[in-house]
Protein backbone atom coordinates (compact mmCIF):
# COMPACT_ATOMS: atom_id res chain seq x y z
CA UNK A 1 0.00 0.00 0.00
CA UNK A 2 2.81 2.41 0.94
CA UNK A 3 4.64 1.45 -2.25
CA UNK A 4 1.47 2.23 -4.20
CA UNK A 5 1.15 5.63 -2.55
CA UNK A 6 4.79 6.51 -3.29
CA UNK A 7 4.52 5.30 -6.86
CA UNK A 8 1.36 7.31 -7.47
CA UNK A 9 2.85 10.40 -5.89
CA UNK A 10 5.86 10.13 -8.23
CA UNK A 11 3.63 9.51 -11.23
CA UNK A 12 1.39 12.47 -10.43
CA UNK A 13 4.53 14.59 -10.07
CA UNK A 14 5.33 13.77 -13.69
CA UNK A 15 7.78 10.88 -13.28
CA UNK A 16 7.44 8.67 -16.36
CA UNK A 17 9.52 5.92 -14.71
CA UNK A 18 6.77 5.58 -12.14
CA UNK A 19 4.23 5.17 -14.94
CA UNK A 20 6.44 2.53 -16.58
CA UNK A 21 6.65 0.70 -13.24
CA UNK A 22 2.83 0.75 -12.87
CA UNK A 23 2.56 -0.64 -16.38
CA UNK A 24 5.16 -3.36 -15.72
CA UNK A 25 3.53 -4.41 -12.47
CA UNK A 26 -0.09 -4.51 -13.59
CA UNK A 27 -0.38 -5.13 -17.33
CA UNK A 28 -0.50 -8.94 -17.06
CA UNK A 29 -3.18 -8.92 -14.40
CA UNK A 30 -5.31 -6.38 -16.26
CA UNK A 31 -5.06 -8.34 -19.50
CA UNK A 32 -6.06 -11.47 -17.62
CA UNK A 33 -9.08 -9.69 -16.07
CA UNK A 34 -10.21 -8.09 -19.33
CA UNK A 35 -9.88 -11.35 -21.26
CA UNK A 36 -11.80 -13.25 -18.59
CA UNK A 37 -14.61 -10.70 -18.63
CA UNK A 38 -14.86 -10.21 -22.38
CA UNK A 39 -13.69 -13.61 -23.61
CA UNK A 40 -12.27 -11.84 -26.63
CA UNK A 41 -8.55 -11.32 -26.72
CA UNK A 42 -8.55 -8.43 -29.19
CA UNK A 43 -11.22 -6.47 -27.33
CA UNK A 44 -9.46 -7.16 -24.01
CA UNK A 45 -6.18 -5.83 -25.38
CA UNK A 46 -7.94 -2.65 -26.54
CA UNK A 47 -9.51 -2.15 -23.13
CA UNK A 48 -6.22 -2.49 -21.25
CA UNK A 49 -4.39 -0.31 -23.78
CA UNK A 50 -7.02 2.41 -23.34
CA UNK A 51 -6.93 2.18 -19.55
CA UNK A 52 -3.16 2.81 -19.51
CA UNK A 53 -3.33 5.58 -22.11
CA UNK A 54 -6.07 7.36 -20.22
CA UNK A 55 -4.14 6.98 -16.99
CA UNK A 56 -1.08 8.49 -18.69
CA UNK A 57 -3.09 11.41 -20.02
CA UNK A 58 -4.81 12.32 -16.79
CA UNK A 59 -2.72 11.42 -13.73
CA UNK A 60 -4.81 13.80 -11.61
CA UNK A 61 -7.72 11.35 -11.89
CA UNK A 62 -5.75 8.67 -10.06
CA UNK A 63 -7.10 9.04 -6.53
CA UNK A 64 -6.45 5.93 -4.55
CA UNK A 65 -8.94 4.78 -1.92
CA UNK A 66 -7.95 1.11 -1.74
CA UNK A 67 -4.96 -0.42 -3.48
CA UNK A 68 -3.70 0.27 -6.97
CA UNK A 69 -4.51 -3.25 -8.17
CA UNK A 70 -8.19 -2.85 -7.28
CA UNK A 71 -8.31 0.67 -8.70
CA UNK A 72 -6.99 -0.49 -12.07
CA UNK A 73 -9.27 -3.55 -12.03
CA UNK A 74 -12.21 -1.17 -11.54
CA UNK A 75 -11.05 0.93 -14.51
CA UNK A 76 -10.97 -2.22 -16.64
CA UNK A 77 -14.37 -3.45 -15.50
CA UNK A 78 -15.96 -0.06 -16.18
CA UNK A 79 -14.62 -0.09 -19.72
CA UNK A 80 -15.75 -3.68 -20.19
CA UNK A 81 -19.26 -2.72 -19.06
CA UNK A 82 -19.27 0.10 -21.60
CA UNK A 83 -18.11 -2.35 -24.24
CA UNK A 84 -20.91 -4.70 -23.16
CA UNK A 85 -23.50 -1.96 -23.54
CA UNK A 86 -22.16 -1.03 -26.96
CA UNK A 87 -22.13 -4.69 -28.00
CA UNK A 88 -25.71 -5.16 -26.79
CA UNK A 89 -26.78 -2.19 -28.85
CA UNK A 90 -25.18 -3.76 -31.91
CA UNK A 91 -26.58 -7.27 -31.56
CA UNK A 92 -29.44 -9.06 -29.92
CA UNK A 93 -27.37 -11.67 -28.07
CA UNK A 94 -25.54 -10.71 -24.86
CA UNK A 95 -21.92 -11.25 -24.05
CA UNK A 96 -22.83 -14.43 -22.23
CA UNK A 97 -23.41 -15.90 -25.67
CA UNK A 98 -20.26 -14.37 -27.18
CA UNK A 99 -18.12 -16.88 -28.92
CA UNK A 100 -14.54 -17.21 -27.84
CA UNK A 101 -11.99 -15.81 -30.21
CA UNK A 102 -8.73 -17.70 -30.15
CA UNK A 103 -6.08 -15.51 -28.59
CA UNK A 104 -3.30 -17.23 -30.49
CA UNK A 105 -4.72 -16.40 -33.89
CA UNK A 106 -1.94 -15.46 -36.32
CA UNK A 107 -0.88 -11.87 -36.84
CA UNK A 108 1.95 -9.65 -35.66
CA UNK A 109 -0.32 -7.43 -33.61
CA UNK A 110 -1.40 -9.97 -30.93
CA UNK A 111 -0.43 -8.93 -27.41
CA UNK A 112 -1.80 -11.90 -25.41
CA UNK A 113 -0.13 -15.26 -26.02
CA UNK A 114 -2.10 -18.41 -25.32
CA UNK A 115 -1.08 -20.91 -22.70
CA UNK A 116 -3.02 -24.08 -22.02
CA UNK A 117 -3.95 -23.35 -18.43
CA UNK A 118 -5.16 -19.83 -19.15
CA UNK A 119 -7.18 -20.99 -22.15
CA UNK A 120 -8.84 -23.66 -20.02
CA UNK A 121 -9.76 -21.10 -17.35
CA UNK A 122 -10.98 -18.56 -19.90
CA UNK A 123 -13.24 -21.12 -21.55
CA UNK A 124 -14.68 -22.14 -18.19
CA UNK A 125 -15.27 -18.53 -17.16
CA UNK A 126 -17.09 -17.93 -20.45
CA UNK A 127 -19.74 -20.45 -19.36
CA UNK A 128 -20.71 -18.34 -16.33
CA UNK A 129 -23.47 -15.71 -16.48
CA UNK A 130 -21.77 -12.32 -16.82
CA UNK A 131 -22.57 -11.04 -13.31
CA UNK A 132 -21.13 -14.17 -11.69
CA UNK A 133 -18.05 -14.04 -13.90
CA UNK A 134 -17.45 -10.44 -12.92
CA UNK A 135 -17.68 -11.18 -9.19
CA UNK A 136 -15.31 -14.17 -9.40
CA UNK A 137 -12.76 -12.25 -11.45
CA UNK A 138 -12.88 -9.02 -9.45
CA UNK A 139 -12.54 -10.86 -6.16
CA UNK A 140 -9.89 -13.40 -7.08
CA UNK A 141 -7.91 -11.58 -9.75
CA UNK A 142 -8.71 -7.95 -8.97
CA UNK A 143 -8.16 -8.44 -5.24
CA UNK A 144 -11.42 -6.61 -4.44
CA UNK A 145 -13.42 -7.21 -1.29
CA UNK A 146 -17.03 -8.35 -1.67
CA UNK A 147 -18.13 -5.05 -0.19
CA UNK A 148 -16.33 -3.11 -2.92
CA UNK A 149 -17.64 -5.43 -5.65
CA UNK A 150 -21.16 -4.88 -4.26
CA UNK A 151 -20.68 -1.12 -4.49
CA UNK A 152 -19.33 -1.44 -8.01
CA UNK A 153 -22.25 -3.63 -9.15
CA UNK A 154 -24.82 -1.61 -7.24
CA UNK A 155 -26.23 -4.67 -5.44
CA UNK A 156 -26.19 -5.95 -1.88
CA UNK A 157 -23.24 -7.85 -0.45
CA UNK A 158 -25.49 -10.92 -0.07
CA UNK A 159 -26.18 -10.88 -3.79
CA UNK A 160 -22.47 -10.63 -4.55
CA UNK A 161 -21.71 -13.54 -2.24
CA UNK A 162 -24.44 -15.63 -3.89
CA UNK A 163 -23.07 -14.79 -7.32
CA UNK A 164 -19.60 -15.79 -6.14
CA UNK A 165 -20.82 -19.07 -4.67
CA UNK A 166 -22.76 -20.03 -7.80
CA UNK A 167 -19.88 -18.97 -10.00
CA UNK A 168 -17.37 -21.10 -8.09
CA UNK A 169 -19.74 -24.09 -8.03
CA UNK A 170 -20.13 -23.91 -11.78
CA UNK A 171 -16.38 -23.53 -12.32
CA UNK A 172 -15.84 -26.53 -10.10
CA UNK A 173 -18.21 -28.64 -12.18
CA UNK A 174 -16.65 -27.40 -15.42
CA UNK A 175 -13.07 -27.88 -14.32
CA UNK A 176 -13.67 -31.05 -12.35
CA UNK A 177 -10.75 -33.39 -12.88
CA UNK A 178 -8.67 -30.71 -14.62
CA UNK A 179 -7.67 -28.80 -11.50
CA UNK B 1 -7.24 -28.76 0.25
CA UNK B 2 -11.01 -28.42 -0.31
CA UNK B 3 -12.26 -28.45 -3.95
CA UNK B 4 -13.52 -24.88 -3.55
CA UNK B 5 -10.10 -23.69 -2.34
CA UNK B 6 -8.46 -25.44 -5.28
CA UNK B 7 -10.72 -23.61 -7.73
CA UNK B 8 -10.11 -20.28 -6.00
CA UNK B 9 -6.37 -20.83 -6.17
CA UNK B 10 -6.57 -21.92 -9.81
CA UNK B 11 -8.44 -18.75 -10.80
CA UNK B 12 -6.20 -16.49 -8.74
CA UNK B 13 -2.89 -18.06 -9.79
CA UNK B 14 -3.39 -18.70 -13.51
CA UNK B 15 -1.05 -16.35 -15.32
CA UNK B 16 -1.15 -14.89 -18.77
CA UNK B 17 1.74 -14.63 -21.23
CA UNK B 18 2.31 -11.61 -23.42
CA UNK B 19 4.43 -10.73 -26.41
CA UNK B 20 7.56 -8.80 -25.38
CA UNK B 21 7.43 -6.82 -28.60
CA UNK B 22 3.83 -5.69 -28.02
CA UNK B 23 4.64 -5.01 -24.35
CA UNK B 24 7.33 -2.56 -25.44
CA UNK B 25 5.13 -1.05 -28.15
CA UNK B 26 2.23 -0.39 -25.79
CA UNK B 27 4.55 0.98 -23.12
CA UNK B 28 6.00 3.33 -25.76
CA UNK B 29 2.50 4.53 -26.66
CA UNK B 30 1.56 5.00 -23.01
CA UNK B 31 4.72 7.00 -22.26
CA UNK B 32 4.21 9.09 -25.38
CA UNK B 33 0.64 9.86 -24.28
CA UNK B 34 2.01 10.90 -20.89
CA UNK B 35 4.65 13.11 -22.49
CA UNK B 36 2.14 14.71 -24.89
CA UNK B 37 -0.31 15.47 -22.11
CA UNK B 38 2.41 17.08 -19.97
CA UNK B 39 3.68 19.17 -22.87
CA UNK B 40 0.11 20.14 -23.72
CA UNK B 41 -0.44 21.39 -20.19
CA UNK B 42 2.72 23.44 -20.02
CA UNK B 43 2.36 24.79 -23.57
CA UNK B 44 -1.06 26.14 -22.72
CA UNK B 45 0.49 28.45 -20.12
CA UNK B 46 4.06 29.21 -21.05
CA UNK B 47 3.78 31.12 -24.39
CA UNK B 48 1.28 33.55 -22.91
CA UNK B 49 3.50 34.40 -19.96
CA UNK B 50 6.54 34.64 -22.21
CA UNK B 51 4.79 36.99 -24.65
CA UNK B 52 3.48 39.25 -21.89
CA UNK B 53 6.93 39.68 -20.36
CA UNK B 54 8.85 40.12 -23.60
CA UNK B 55 6.62 42.29 -25.85
CA UNK B 56 8.05 45.74 -25.25
CA UNK B 57 8.36 48.14 -22.34
CA UNK B 58 4.65 48.95 -22.01
CA UNK B 59 3.81 45.31 -21.55
CA UNK B 60 6.73 44.85 -19.16
CA UNK B 61 5.31 47.66 -17.05
CA UNK B 62 1.82 46.19 -17.28
CA UNK B 63 3.14 42.82 -16.14
CA UNK B 64 4.96 44.44 -13.22
CA UNK B 65 1.79 46.31 -12.27
CA UNK B 66 -0.07 43.02 -12.42
CA UNK B 67 2.38 41.44 -10.01
CA UNK B 68 2.08 44.40 -7.59
CA UNK B 69 -1.70 44.23 -7.81
CA UNK B 70 -1.66 40.51 -7.07
CA UNK B 71 0.54 41.05 -3.98
CA UNK B 72 -1.75 43.84 -2.76
CA UNK B 73 -4.78 41.63 -3.29
CA UNK B 74 -3.14 38.83 -1.36
CA UNK B 75 -2.50 41.16 1.59
CA UNK B 76 -6.08 42.44 1.49
CA UNK B 77 -7.44 38.93 1.29
CA UNK B 78 -5.32 37.56 4.12
CA UNK B 79 -8.12 38.35 6.57
CA UNK B 80 -10.60 36.45 4.45
CA UNK B 81 -8.18 33.56 4.11
CA UNK B 82 -7.84 33.13 7.87
CA UNK B 83 -11.59 32.63 8.32
CA UNK B 84 -12.46 29.15 9.59
CA UNK B 85 -12.25 27.05 6.44
CA UNK B 86 -13.67 23.60 6.13
CA UNK B 87 -12.58 20.59 4.15
CA UNK B 88 -14.41 17.33 3.71
CA UNK B 89 -11.37 15.48 5.06
CA UNK B 90 -11.90 17.14 8.47
CA UNK B 91 -15.45 15.81 8.71
CA UNK B 92 -14.32 12.37 7.59
CA UNK B 93 -11.69 12.44 10.34
CA UNK B 94 -14.20 13.62 12.96
CA UNK B 95 -16.65 10.87 12.00
CA UNK B 96 -14.00 8.24 12.79
CA UNK B 97 -14.66 8.87 16.47
CA UNK B 98 -18.40 8.21 16.11
CA UNK B 99 -19.46 4.79 17.31
CA UNK B 100 -23.18 5.40 17.76
CA UNK B 101 -25.71 7.88 16.47
CA UNK B 102 -29.24 9.11 17.02
CA UNK B 103 -31.08 10.99 14.29
CA UNK B 104 -34.59 12.44 14.37
CA UNK B 105 -36.45 14.19 11.61
CA UNK B 106 -39.32 13.88 9.20
CA UNK B 107 -40.15 12.18 5.93
CA UNK B 108 -42.57 13.54 3.40
CA UNK B 109 -44.06 11.59 0.49
CA UNK B 110 -45.94 14.19 -1.58
CA UNK B 111 -47.57 11.61 -3.88
CA UNK B 112 -49.08 9.69 -0.97
CA UNK B 113 -49.62 12.75 1.21
CA UNK B 114 -47.64 11.18 4.01
CA UNK B 115 -45.74 13.32 6.44
CA UNK B 116 -44.25 11.32 9.30
CA UNK B 117 -41.68 11.51 12.05
CA UNK B 118 -38.56 9.43 11.64
CA UNK B 119 -36.12 8.22 14.24
CA UNK B 120 -32.88 6.33 13.76
CA UNK B 121 -30.63 4.66 16.29
CA UNK B 122 -27.50 2.98 15.01
CA UNK B 123 -24.16 1.66 16.16
CA UNK B 124 -21.10 1.14 13.99
CA UNK B 125 -20.57 -2.45 12.89
CA UNK B 126 -17.96 -4.28 14.95
CA UNK B 127 -15.94 -5.36 11.91
CA UNK B 128 -16.65 -2.53 9.50
CA UNK B 129 -17.35 0.91 11.01
CA UNK B 130 -18.42 2.27 7.62
CA UNK B 131 -21.76 0.47 7.95
CA UNK B 132 -24.14 0.03 10.86
CA UNK B 133 -24.26 -3.04 13.04
CA UNK B 134 -27.35 -2.61 15.20
CA UNK B 135 -29.87 -0.36 13.49
CA UNK B 136 -33.36 0.85 14.29
CA UNK B 137 -35.43 2.95 11.91
CA UNK B 138 -38.94 4.07 12.78
CA UNK B 139 -41.17 5.95 10.35
CA UNK B 140 -44.39 7.18 11.96
CA UNK B 141 -46.24 4.39 13.75
CA UNK B 142 -46.53 2.13 10.76
CA UNK B 143 -43.01 1.22 9.75
CA UNK B 144 -40.22 -0.15 11.90
CA UNK B 145 -36.99 -1.78 10.81
CA UNK B 146 -34.58 -3.35 13.27
CA UNK B 147 -31.30 -4.99 12.29
CA UNK B 148 -29.58 -6.90 15.04
CA UNK B 149 -25.87 -7.55 14.69
CA UNK B 150 -25.94 -10.23 17.40
CA UNK B 151 -28.78 -12.18 15.75
CA UNK B 152 -27.60 -11.35 12.22
CA UNK B 153 -31.27 -10.79 11.37
CA UNK B 154 -33.33 -7.89 10.09
CA UNK B 155 -36.98 -7.38 10.96
CA UNK B 156 -39.15 -5.10 8.84
CA UNK B 157 -42.61 -4.26 10.12
CA UNK B 158 -45.26 -2.55 7.98
CA UNK B 159 -48.74 -1.68 9.13
CA UNK B 160 -51.18 0.29 7.06
CA UNK B 161 -54.77 0.35 5.87
CA UNK B 162 -56.18 0.39 2.31
CA UNK B 163 -55.38 -2.41 1.92
CA UNK B 164 -55.21 -3.61 5.47
CA UNK B 165 -51.65 -4.79 5.91
CA UNK B 166 -49.97 -5.85 9.12
CA UNK B 167 -46.84 -7.75 8.26
CA UNK B 168 -43.38 -8.58 9.61
CA UNK B 169 -40.59 -9.67 7.31
CA UNK B 170 -37.72 -11.60 8.86
CA UNK B 171 -34.60 -11.73 6.75
CA UNK B 172 -31.13 -13.09 7.24
CA UNK B 173 -28.24 -10.63 7.53
CA UNK B 174 -28.13 -6.93 8.28
CA UNK B 175 -30.36 -5.57 5.57
CA UNK B 176 -30.79 -2.01 6.63
CA UNK B 177 -33.39 0.37 5.35
CA UNK B 178 -32.59 4.05 5.30
CA UNK B 179 -29.15 5.56 5.40
CA UNK B 180 -26.02 3.59 6.09
CA UNK B 181 -23.98 4.54 9.13
CA UNK B 182 -22.74 8.12 8.58
CA UNK B 183 -19.09 7.67 7.86
CA UNK B 184 -16.26 9.02 5.78
CA UNK B 185 -17.06 6.37 3.19
CA UNK B 186 -20.59 7.69 2.84
CA UNK B 187 -19.44 11.30 2.45
CA UNK B 188 -16.78 10.31 -0.07
CA UNK B 189 -19.45 8.50 -2.07
CA UNK B 190 -21.59 11.62 -1.92
CA UNK B 191 -18.72 13.82 -3.08
CA UNK B 192 -17.84 11.44 -5.87
CA UNK B 193 -21.38 11.35 -7.20
CA UNK B 194 -22.12 15.04 -6.55
CA UNK B 195 -22.90 17.63 -9.17
CA UNK B 196 -22.79 21.35 -8.49
CA UNK B 197 -21.14 20.98 -5.05
CA UNK B 198 -21.30 24.33 -3.26
CA UNK B 199 -20.20 25.44 0.18
CA UNK B 200 -21.63 28.47 1.95
CA UNK B 201 -20.43 29.75 5.33
CA UNK B 202 -23.26 30.98 7.56
CA UNK B 203 -24.28 31.16 11.18
CA UNK B 204 -26.94 28.69 12.25
CA UNK B 205 -29.92 30.93 13.17
CA UNK B 206 -31.08 28.41 15.80
CA UNK B 207 -27.82 27.91 17.68
CA UNK B 208 -25.70 30.90 16.61
CA UNK B 209 -22.82 28.57 15.76
CA UNK B 210 -20.74 29.00 12.59
CA UNK B 211 -21.57 26.36 10.02
CA UNK B 212 -20.89 25.43 6.44
CA UNK B 213 -23.93 24.59 4.33
CA UNK B 214 -23.01 22.14 1.57
CA UNK B 215 -25.47 21.79 -1.28
CA UNK B 216 -25.20 19.41 -4.21
CA UNK B 217 -27.17 17.10 -6.45
CA UNK B 218 -26.14 13.62 -5.46
CA UNK B 219 -27.26 10.06 -4.77
CA UNK B 220 -31.04 9.75 -4.96
CA UNK B 221 -33.25 8.70 -2.08
CA UNK B 222 -36.25 7.44 -4.03
CA UNK B 223 -36.01 10.18 -6.66
CA UNK B 224 -34.99 13.00 -4.31
CA UNK B 225 -31.40 14.05 -4.99
CA UNK B 226 -30.98 17.73 -4.08
CA UNK B 227 -29.09 17.64 -0.80
CA UNK B 228 -28.18 20.16 1.82
CA UNK B 229 -25.89 19.12 4.64
CA UNK B 230 -25.10 21.54 7.46
CA UNK B 231 -21.76 21.01 9.16
CA UNK B 232 -20.71 22.60 12.42
CA UNK B 233 -17.38 24.36 11.90
CA UNK B 234 -16.15 23.68 15.42
CA UNK B 235 -16.92 19.99 15.72
CA UNK B 236 -16.72 19.44 11.92
CA UNK B 237 -19.69 17.06 12.26
CA UNK B 238 -22.94 17.17 10.27
CA UNK B 239 -25.73 18.60 12.41
CA UNK B 240 -28.59 18.71 9.92
CA UNK B 241 -29.33 17.30 6.49
CA UNK B 242 -32.19 17.30 4.04
CA UNK B 243 -32.89 16.05 0.54
CA UNK B 244 -35.46 17.52 -1.85
CA UNK B 245 -37.06 16.19 -5.01
CA UNK B 246 -36.52 19.48 -6.86
CA UNK B 247 -34.38 22.52 -6.98
CA UNK B 248 -34.30 25.18 -5.57
CA UNK B 249 -34.85 23.18 -2.34
CA UNK B 250 -38.04 24.91 -1.26
CA UNK B 251 -41.00 23.46 0.57
CA UNK B 252 -40.93 20.23 2.51
CA UNK B 253 -37.91 18.04 1.85
CA UNK B 254 -38.40 14.33 1.19
CA UNK B 255 -36.15 13.49 4.17
CA UNK B 256 -35.10 15.96 6.79
CA UNK B 257 -32.75 15.16 9.68
CA UNK B 258 -33.03 17.93 12.25
CA UNK B 259 -31.64 16.43 15.45
CA UNK B 260 -28.36 14.55 15.21
CA UNK B 261 -26.61 13.27 18.32
CA UNK B 262 -23.24 11.57 18.25
CA UNK B 263 -22.27 8.76 20.63
CA UNK B 264 -25.52 9.05 22.62
CA UNK B 265 -26.60 6.68 25.39
CA UNK B 266 -28.72 4.11 23.65
CA UNK B 267 -31.91 3.06 25.43
CA UNK B 268 -32.00 -0.59 26.43
CA UNK B 269 -33.82 -2.96 24.07
CA UNK B 270 -33.61 -0.46 21.20
CA UNK B 271 -32.47 -3.22 18.89
CA UNK B 272 -34.80 -5.95 20.18
CA UNK B 273 -37.80 -6.73 18.03
CA UNK B 274 -41.11 -8.00 19.41
CA UNK B 275 -43.63 -9.32 16.91
CA UNK B 276 -46.79 -7.18 17.11
CA UNK B 277 -50.06 -8.96 17.82
CA UNK B 278 -51.89 -10.16 14.75
CA UNK B 279 -49.06 -9.50 12.34
CA UNK B 280 -48.53 -11.82 9.36
CA UNK B 281 -45.00 -13.20 9.62
CA UNK B 282 -43.16 -13.59 6.34
CA UNK B 283 -39.97 -15.39 7.19
CA UNK B 284 -37.90 -14.86 4.07
CA UNK B 285 -35.29 -17.37 5.27
CA UNK B 286 -37.80 -20.23 5.24
CA UNK B 287 -39.51 -19.22 2.00
CA UNK B 288 -36.20 -18.81 0.19
CA UNK B 289 -35.05 -22.22 1.34
CA UNK B 290 -38.26 -23.77 0.06
CA UNK B 291 -37.95 -21.99 -3.28
CA UNK B 292 -34.38 -23.29 -3.56
CA UNK B 293 -35.76 -26.80 -3.20
CA UNK B 294 -37.82 -26.40 -6.38
CA UNK B 295 -35.40 -26.29 -9.31
CA UNK B 296 -35.99 -24.68 -12.69
CA UNK B 297 -38.62 -22.18 -11.60
CA UNK B 298 -39.12 -18.48 -12.31
CA UNK B 299 -38.31 -16.13 -15.11
CA UNK B 300 -34.91 -14.63 -15.98
CA UNK B 301 -34.41 -11.06 -14.74
CA UNK B 302 -30.70 -10.77 -15.55
CA UNK B 303 -29.55 -7.20 -15.96
CA UNK B 304 -32.84 -5.66 -14.77
CA UNK B 305 -33.24 -3.24 -11.87
CA UNK B 306 -35.32 -4.44 -8.89
CA UNK B 307 -38.24 -2.35 -10.10
CA UNK B 308 -38.08 -3.68 -13.66
CA UNK B 309 -37.60 -7.23 -12.41
CA UNK B 310 -40.56 -7.02 -9.99
CA UNK B 311 -42.75 -5.69 -12.77
CA UNK B 312 -41.63 -8.36 -15.24
CA UNK B 313 -42.36 -11.22 -12.82
CA UNK B 314 -45.79 -9.83 -11.87
CA UNK B 315 -46.74 -9.27 -15.52
CA UNK B 316 -45.62 -12.78 -16.50
CA UNK B 317 -47.58 -14.25 -13.60
CA UNK B 318 -50.83 -12.47 -14.39
CA UNK B 319 -50.45 -13.18 -18.09
CA UNK B 320 -50.27 -16.89 -17.28
CA UNK B 321 -53.20 -16.73 -14.85
CA UNK B 322 -55.38 -14.79 -17.31
CA UNK B 323 -54.52 -17.30 -20.05
CA UNK B 324 -55.23 -20.08 -17.54
CA UNK B 325 -51.79 -21.47 -18.32
CA UNK B 326 -51.50 -23.14 -14.93
CA UNK B 327 -48.16 -24.80 -15.69
CA UNK B 328 -46.46 -21.45 -16.25
CA UNK B 329 -48.31 -19.81 -13.37
CA UNK B 330 -47.21 -22.54 -10.97
CA UNK B 331 -43.68 -22.33 -12.28
CA UNK B 332 -43.70 -18.62 -11.47
CA UNK B 333 -45.29 -19.15 -8.06
CA UNK B 334 -43.72 -22.41 -6.91
CA UNK B 335 -44.82 -22.26 -3.28
CA UNK B 336 -48.44 -21.16 -3.69
CA UNK B 337 -49.25 -22.45 -0.27
CA UNK B 338 -51.41 -19.64 0.96
CA UNK B 339 -53.80 -21.10 -0.03
CA UNK B 340 -52.50 -24.28 -1.68
CA UNK B 341 -52.42 -24.28 -5.44
CA UNK B 342 -55.69 -26.22 -5.87
CA UNK B 343 -57.50 -23.72 -3.67
CA UNK B 344 -55.89 -20.87 -5.54
CA UNK B 345 -56.89 -22.36 -8.90
CA UNK B 346 -60.44 -22.74 -7.57
CA UNK B 347 -60.41 -19.10 -6.49
CA UNK B 348 -59.30 -18.04 -9.96
CA UNK B 349 -61.85 -20.36 -11.62
CA UNK B 350 -64.76 -18.96 -9.60
CA UNK B 351 -64.19 -15.45 -10.90
CA UNK B 352 -61.35 -15.47 -13.42
CA UNK B 353 -58.97 -12.52 -13.69
CA UNK B 354 -59.28 -10.97 -17.14
CA UNK B 355 -56.81 -8.10 -17.19
CA UNK B 356 -53.83 -6.71 -15.30
CA UNK B 357 -54.96 -3.09 -15.21
CA UNK B 358 -51.98 -1.44 -13.53
CA UNK B 359 -49.01 -1.81 -11.24
CA UNK B 360 -49.33 1.42 -9.25
CA UNK B 361 -46.60 0.85 -6.68
CA UNK B 362 -43.55 -1.31 -6.17
CA UNK B 363 -42.09 -1.20 -2.66
CA UNK B 364 -39.07 -2.52 -0.78
CA UNK B 365 -36.79 -1.75 -3.71
CA UNK B 366 -33.92 -0.79 -1.45
CA UNK B 367 -34.35 -3.55 1.11
CA UNK B 368 -31.95 -6.21 -0.02
CA UNK B 369 -33.34 -8.78 2.44
CA UNK B 370 -37.08 -8.56 1.92
CA UNK B 371 -39.06 -9.42 -1.15
CA UNK B 372 -40.01 -6.80 -3.72
CA UNK B 373 -43.63 -5.90 -2.99
CA UNK B 374 -45.56 -5.42 -6.24
CA UNK B 375 -49.05 -3.98 -5.96
CA UNK B 376 -51.17 -5.21 -8.89
CA UNK B 377 -54.61 -3.95 -9.84
CA UNK B 378 -56.46 -6.78 -11.59
CA UNK B 379 -59.84 -6.80 -13.31
CA UNK B 380 -62.09 -9.85 -12.91
CA UNK B 381 -64.79 -11.43 -15.00
CA UNK B 382 -67.46 -9.86 -12.78
CA UNK B 383 -66.13 -6.43 -13.88
CA UNK B 384 -64.71 -5.49 -10.49
CA UNK B 385 -61.05 -4.53 -9.98
CA UNK B 386 -59.17 -5.78 -6.94
CA UNK B 387 -55.66 -5.41 -5.61
CA UNK B 388 -53.14 -8.15 -5.07
CA UNK B 389 -49.87 -7.53 -3.24
CA UNK B 390 -47.35 -9.95 -4.67
CA UNK B 391 -44.08 -10.67 -2.93
CA UNK B 392 -41.46 -11.19 -5.62
CA UNK B 393 -38.19 -12.88 -4.78
CA UNK B 394 -35.17 -12.02 -6.93
CA UNK B 395 -32.44 -14.57 -6.53
CA UNK B 396 -29.17 -15.65 -7.96
CA UNK B 397 -29.04 -19.13 -9.44
CA UNK B 398 -26.42 -21.05 -11.35
CA UNK B 399 -28.12 -19.90 -14.55
CA UNK B 400 -28.18 -16.23 -13.55
CA UNK B 401 -30.67 -13.99 -11.76
CA UNK B 402 -34.29 -15.10 -11.71
CA UNK B 403 -37.54 -13.83 -10.20
CA UNK B 404 -40.44 -15.80 -8.69
CA UNK B 405 -43.62 -14.94 -6.83
CA UNK B 406 -42.93 -15.93 -3.24
CA UNK B 407 -46.52 -15.37 -2.11
CA UNK B 408 -48.83 -12.51 -1.26
CA UNK B 409 -49.11 -10.06 1.58
CA UNK B 410 -52.36 -10.87 3.29
CA UNK B 411 -55.08 -12.54 1.20
CA UNK B 412 -54.72 -12.98 -2.53
CA UNK B 413 -57.11 -10.11 -3.29
CA UNK B 414 -58.19 -6.91 -1.63
CA UNK B 415 -61.06 -4.77 -2.80
CA UNK B 416 -59.47 -2.05 -4.98
CA UNK B 417 -60.66 0.94 -2.99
Amino acid sequence: MLNDVLLIWKFRSGDSDALAKIYEDHRHNLLRIATGLLNQAGAAEDVVHDVFVQLAQSPERLRLRGNLRSFLATCVVNRVRNANKAAQRRRTGGLDQAEAVACDSPGPERWILANERFTMLRNALAELPYEQREVVILHLQGGMKFRDVAKSQGVSINTVQSRYRYGLDKLRSLLDGEV
Amino acid sequence: MKPRDRIERFVADTKIDTSDKRDRQVLGEVLQAHKDSRQGTSQELQPHIWRIIMNGNTRKLAAAAGVILAVALLITMSDWMTRPAWALAQTIEALKEVKAIYIAGRVHYPDRQIDAEIEIWATAHTDDPAVSGDFRYREGDDHLCIASERENLTYVYDQYSKPNVNVVYITEGLNRRGPIFPSGDMLEEFKKAAENWQEEYRTDPATGRPCVYVTFAGPAVNTARYWQIQIDLQTKLPVRAAVWFDEPRQGKPHYEYTDVQYNPTIPEDSFKFSIPTGAQIIDCRILRKRIEGVPGVGVSVAGLSCEEAGKKVAQAYWQAVIAQDWGTAQNLRPLATDPAWDELAALYAANPPTELVAIPTINHLNDPGTFVEVCCVVRFKDGATRRSLLNVDLKETAGGRIGVVAGTIGPDFYEAN
